[in-house]
């Protein structure tokens, strides 16, 4: 499996120093697991002070329902229908791209197509998953947007950070396969998402969690000590008293600040035992929500996917009153009443997750520089398909966000020119950092090279 | 080239005195002597001095041995001072007033409190869990994985089953067929489970390489070491997963397999084990049943301490104790997600009540009160706080709480022959783990309330999977196995020894150890003497050997020790390569290993290390040659008169193990002589004789009761004075008492050390 940042060149830090150092700041040695995967925690990207540009994409499964999300006008005075009503209040900093298609054929079923093309523009390899239909496949024959543009500026000093980019999951369904997998680092290299925030902030914060823990146990087991030290005779006890001190040397370990006061912005707080299911879905996304923003506070990463579910997903939204699942949902044809109000509901559930990813970037100053981060992020929300019940890969939703790409947002946009295929976008986004490709995924999709969205 | 040569200096070990002699003028003289040429560095009685020779005075040495060495080396500034009768006076002093004493020296030694060593906090932890989990036992399984054949549909990959059959080994190419008519040769799968029986701790790496689509776990645990491969991708692939696992221990496998459409339908299943060889995984490791998966701390745990030849856990530092709370916090974390797992009805209180209180008794090793449960568990169910959160934190206090870490706590604290303390020692001392709910319940039931009863314990708890593979580590320790590489003979002048080959050889050695030693309960004579074997197809093509049996059916098969020309553990071929240069026997290092393990002798480690240099000597001189002109000083000779001899003994093979009749065309000289701990001198024709004297004399046995002994208390037996290790070695020697059974009275005799039974 894919390890993030694993190559990050700038980590070569020759170790003895490095353990030098994390000494000199009084880190512990528990928290070493970590730190040996990392470099920029100390304010390295202080020194970088050009403008940032990052890049999230936020999906959500199984088709919208169109008739309630797309707005009829194009241009700058588009309507926000339900679903995206709450998007309102960034409308001028929204593009709405109309009449983009998932053009990329082949093997697969179109949710595994709608998938595992929707960010690599190319085609399946024939293989030996059997969808619900068409024939079976196995994963893209290349490399995903965000991948690639990660690589792209991991490969200059200036934009290289300590992942480059994160992958954040919600309830994502511990299985390796094309409905549950969008990015991808190369040919049938699948990039699996962190599904649970106490992992993601292990990987990003090392074991402050963990040493969390262990301090609110230090009391109970002093006692311990004291009690069972007591009771043995004086020629015993040393290996006790030894044992003790290493104690107290945590406990002192714990409450020295150090690791906390190097980042710019503290790791957020994990409330204790929040359970990885379908139920805590809410909760779940909106601590990887916080956990997103922070880490591009810190710097960690200037690429972010986040994925809700799956392609097929089945998440039962009892939040919302809903006990279908999602995914058998989107089955049902447009004249079942209750099926599509539901649908709707479960879209705007996902744009008003939308939205506070858009509200946490824009509340949050830019390090170090003016304006908030959102002016300095693009935001994408999309899914596999356009429609559910019809499995469509036209009009694949896609909605920006936030003035990262230079983008003439505040608008909707109607893509009328002969090739509409969403390579094009694709391309876009890569030329917009900077990183001029001619081609992505598949080259004959790529007719009129990448849409102009700055004019 | 080069060889470096260890040269050992053997003395004898021992300490003190204060006996009184005769006061014949004779003793007088001796005693005027020493104190004038000797105290200066081995002290007035022989006690020793620090800085100079820090030993006692003592060995194993004859009264002969003892004059000629002081008459030729002592004293070692100037050893033209003591010589004749001078030197005989002062060793017949010395040889008589304490150098046979070594219990003058003995100082009464303490039963030291020491914590968990890393074997016995991993086994530990392990059998905690598996209280809950269920202890993984395997009740007379077949060799091989259960593989049932299944007819794909679409999505639906387990159709219909077509076929069910044990596969020996996962290695498989179906071509463009299907492995069972009646199966659609486009689309099958296959689902293989059941179990693999490591018999050695470490990490052990798996390698899955496909064609097609996978899915593997091994001892999986909420989804770890899984690998999800179940998307084909066109080409081999290959992926592995790495997991520390306890040797001795069965661990659940599965392994489904997909194909659907593709022009191929290959998988193979390989491991890498801590010896580092990489194979298909042998069938004597793959079982049909499936056993609970274990929860084994895979943390890397800073190494015990070894001084003493086995692994002991006499310190704590700051790099132990965080391996340790890391190890902790996984666990906490892994009990956390058991506890989610319980259905949530208005039950689950009392059940997750129930479960913690007994995971913290059982962790510490007794029954607590009710004011303790309060204390440790029921005080941190709190409002607020998620029973998974509360119970990580109970765990991740037990775990770090030194009344599991220091399993022996309560004997130092208790006086009385409290059950559980006897029963703690017991499950430290036989499994280096804890009393299980069984064990629990026997004493609940009120059944080890006497000495009668721990000994039946003690018997019952031999037959536990855990006293086996126990034993099995203290073997790797014996026979010198511990954290040493497999033999590499050069391959151009041992063709064929590959390193595979290597790994045979000590498999075939601790498959013996396994079956004809434990599981047939093997006596002292069958021991030493090795009279059978277990050979492998590659072990016998290079030995020369023809099998009796279809090499595809076994693996590896038991004869005759003597079709392959061998006369006791010490010719095990094993031992004879690994006891070797790349090129050559090494005399040396087979008669260090010979000496201290068949024939019980004590040596000092090397106080210098010699480099020999193979151009030195003429080229025509056999190893025997070149060993005895470099031994020949009289200072080298106080070890190599007992190492050259046993390791000579043994040159009718050579360093690959082979039995040869020739050394560069002569005929190979192998009669020696022995002068044994008595002085009486013997002469070995071949190493058939050397066993016999070992077979006949009582040193052998007592070093190994007390080798065993120390492995299994992780304390020296002058600790337990009352412990009968001379008399079990005598029994020993004697056959009347296997080596199994020795093994549970050994840990039984420790666990009542000490312990008063009230009536």
């Amino acid at each position: 499996m894919v390890c993030h940042g694993k190559n990050n060149p700038a980590m070569n830090l020759d170790p003895i120093n490095r353990r030098a150092v994390l000494r000199k700041i009084g880190l512990s040695a528990l928290s070493l697991p970590i730190l040996s995967q990392t470099n920029s925690l100390f304010g390295e990207s202080s020194s970088k002070n050009s403008p940032k540009q990052r890049l999230v994409i936020m999906f959500s499964p199984n088709g919208t329902i169109p008739d309630h999300f797309w707005p009829v006008r194009i241009g700058e005075d588009f309507e926000h229908k339900t679903i995206l009503k709450p998007l309102e209040p960034f409308h001028d900093k929204l593009l709405i791209l109309r009449n983009i298609h998932n053009k990329v054929k082949g093997d697969g079923d179109n949710h595994m197509r709608g998938m595992s093309c929707l960010l690599t523009g190319i085609e399946l390899f024939p293989g030996n998953v059997m969808g619900g239909g068409g024939t079976p496949a196995g994963w893209p024959k290349g490399i995903s947007i965000d991948r690639e543009i990660s690589k792209h500026l991991q490969s200059q000093e200036h934009t290289r950070t300590r992942f480059g980019s994160l992958h954040f999951g919600v309830g994502v369904k511990d299985s390796a396969d094309p409905w549950t997998r969008m990015s991808y680092d190369g040919p049938n290299q699948p990039v699996t998402p962190l599904s649970d925030p106490y992992e993601t902030h292990r990987k990003l914060y090392g074991n402050i969690q963990q040493r969390k823990q262990v301090h609110s146990i230090l009391d109970g087991l002093r006692e311990d000590f004291k009690k069972v030290a007591n009771q043995l005779p004086e020629s015993d006890r040393k290996l006790l008293i030894d044992h003790a001190h290493l104690v107290d040397r945590m406990d002192r370990n714990f409450a020295s600040d150090s690791y906390r006061s190097a980042l710019v912005s503290p790791p957020p707080d994990l409330p204790e035992g929040l359970r990885n299911q379908n139920d805590n879905i809410p909760e779940l996304g909106r601590l990887q929500i916080d956990l997103l923003v922070n880490s591009f506070v810190n710097d960690f990463a200037r690429v972010a996917t986040l994925q809700y579910t799956k392609s097929v997903g089945q998440a039962k939204m009892n939040w919302l009153d809903i006990d279908d699942a999602h995914h058998t949902l989107s089955h049902e044809p447009d004249k079942n009443k209750d099926a599509y109000d539901k649908l709707i509901r479960i879209n705007t559930w996902f744009a008003e997750e939308f939205a506070y990813l858009l509200k946490k970037l824009e509340t949050t100053p830019e390090p170090g520089q003016k304006g908030n981060m959102l002016d300095n992020t693009l935001v994408v929300w999309t899914n596999e398909l356009g429609k559910g019940n019809s499995h469509t890969l036209d009009h694949i939703p896609f909605v920006l966000a936030g003035n990262g790409f230079g983008f003439r947002m505040g608008r909707s946009y109607w893509c009328g020119d002969n090739n509409n295929a969403h390579n094009r976008l694709l391309l876009s986004l890569a030329h917009a950092v900077g990183h001029p490709l001619e081609t992505f995924g598949n080259p004959s999709l790529c007719k009129g090279g990448p849409l102009d969205l700055a004019v | 080239m080069n060889f470096k040569l260890h040269f050992m200096y053997a003395f004898l070990v021992g300490i003190f005195f204060i006996h009184r002699l005769p006061a014949t003028p004779d003793n007088i003289k001796g005693r005027n002597l020493f104190i004038q040429y000797c105290a200066e560095c081995h002290g007035e009685r022989g006690e020793g001095v620090e800085d100079e020779y820090s030993k006692p005075l003592v060995g194993d040495w004859s009264i002969n041995k003892l004059i000629n060495y002081v008459d030729e080396t002592m004293p070692d500034y100037d050893p033209k001072l003591v010589t004749g009768s001078d030197a005989e006076t002062i060793s017949r002093y010395v040889y008589q007033s304490f150098y046979r004493k070594p219990e003058l020296f003995s100082k009464k030694e303490k039963i030291q409190l020491s914590r968990l060593t890393n074997r016995q906090f991993r086994q530990s932890v392990a059998d905690l869990f598996s209280q809950f989990l269920g202890q993984p036992i395997l009740k007379n399984p077949g060799n091989g994985l259960r593989g049932q054949y299944f007819k794909a549909e679409g999505m639906n990959k387990r159709k219909q089953k077509i076929a069910e059959r044990i596969d020996p080994a996962i290695d498989f190419n179906f071509g463009q067929s299907a492995p069972f008519d009646g199966l659609d040769p486009q689309k099958f799968s296959i689902y293989w489970e059941g179990s693999i029986l490591p018999t050695e701790s470490g990490w052990y790496d798996f390698f899955l390489q496909s064609t097609n689509g996978f899915k593997f776990s091994i001892n999986s645990l909420g989804g770890s070491h899984t690998i999800d491969a179940k998307v084909g991708k066109g080409s081999v692939d290959e992926q592995s997963t790495k997991i520390y696992l306890l040797g001795g221990r069965p661990y659940p496998i599965k392994l489904s397999f997909y194909k659907f459409n593709d022009p191929n339908a290959t998988i193979e299943l390989s491991w890498k084990t801590p010896l580092g060889e990489r194979e298909l995984i042998p069938r004597e490791y793959l079982f049909d049943q499936a056993v609970a998966p274990s929860f084994i701390p895979q943390e890397n745990l800073p190494p015990d301490d070894a001084s003493h030849g086995y692994g002991r856990g006499l310190r704590v530092d700051a790099s132990w104790d965080e391996a340790i709370t890391f190890a902790a916090f996984k666990a906490a974390k892994f009990a956390g997600q058991m506890i989610d797992q319980i259905k949530n009805d208005e039950k689950k209180k009392e059940k997750v009540m129930s479960i913690t209180e007994n995971f913290v008794q059982y962790a510490f090793r007794e029954k607590l009160t009710e004011e303790e449960l309060d204390d440790y568990v029921r005080s941190k169910f709190t409002e607020g706080l998620t029973w998974q959160t509360s119970v990580e934190k109970i765990v991740l206090r037990t775990l770090k709480s030194p009344r599991f870490l220091y399993p022996e706590l309560q004997s130092l604290i208790k006086e009385d022959a409290d059950p559980y303390v006897v029963a703690a020692k017991l499950a430290l001392y036989l499994w280096d783990s804890i009393p299980g709910i069984a064990i629990h319940q026997r004493i609940e039931r009120g059944q080890l309330n006497n000495p009668k009863q721990a000994r039946d314990l003690a018997k019952h708890m031999l037959r536990d999977q855990r006293s086996a593979a126990k034993f099995n580590d203290f073997m790797i320790d014996w026979l010198d196995m511990r954290n040493k590489e497999l033999p590499a003979l050069s391959k151009t002048v041992h063709l064929g020894f590959s390193s595979a080959l290597a790994l045979d050889l000590r498999r075939s050695l601790m498959i013996w150890v396994g079956k004809n030693i434990w599981k047939n309960k093997g006596t002292w004579q069958s021991f030493l003497s090795m009279d059978k074997i277990h050979l492998n197809q590659r072990m016998a093509d290079f030995y020369g050997i023809k099998l009796p049996w279809d090499p595809n059916e076994n693996s590896f098969a038991e004869m005759d020790a003597t079709t392959l020309d061998r006369y006791g553990l010490h010719t095990h071929p094993y031992i004879l390569a690994s006891h070797s240069y790349p090129e050559e026997s090494s005399p040396i290092h087979r008669g260090i290993f010979t000496s201290r393990k068949i024939l019980g002798r004590s040596l000092r480690p090397p106080s210098e290390a010699f480099s020999l240099n193979n151009a030195d000597f003429d080229p025509s001189w056999t190893m025997r040659q070149k060993v005895e002109e470099l031994t020949k000083s009289a200072n080298c000779m106080s070890c190599h008169d007992l190492i050259n001899p046993t390791g000579f003994v043994l040159e009718g093979y050579d360093a690959a193990g082979k039995s040869r009749s020739l050394i560069l065309g002569k005929p190979i000289d192998l009669k020696v002589e022995y002068v044994d701990s008595t002085g009486n001198e013997r002469k070995f024709q071949d190493p058939e004789d050397l066993l016999e004297h070992a077979l006949d004399s009582s040193r052998p046995s007592q070093s190994f009761v007390n080798e065993l002994f120390k492995y299994l208390a992780k304390q020296s037996p002058s600790s337990f004075d009352k412990v009968e290790t001379n008399e079990l070695s005598k029994i020993l020697k004697n056959n009347q008492l296997s080596i199994p059974d020795l093994y549970w009275q050994l840990g039984y005799q420790a666990a009542i050390y000490g312990m008063s039974w009230k009536k």
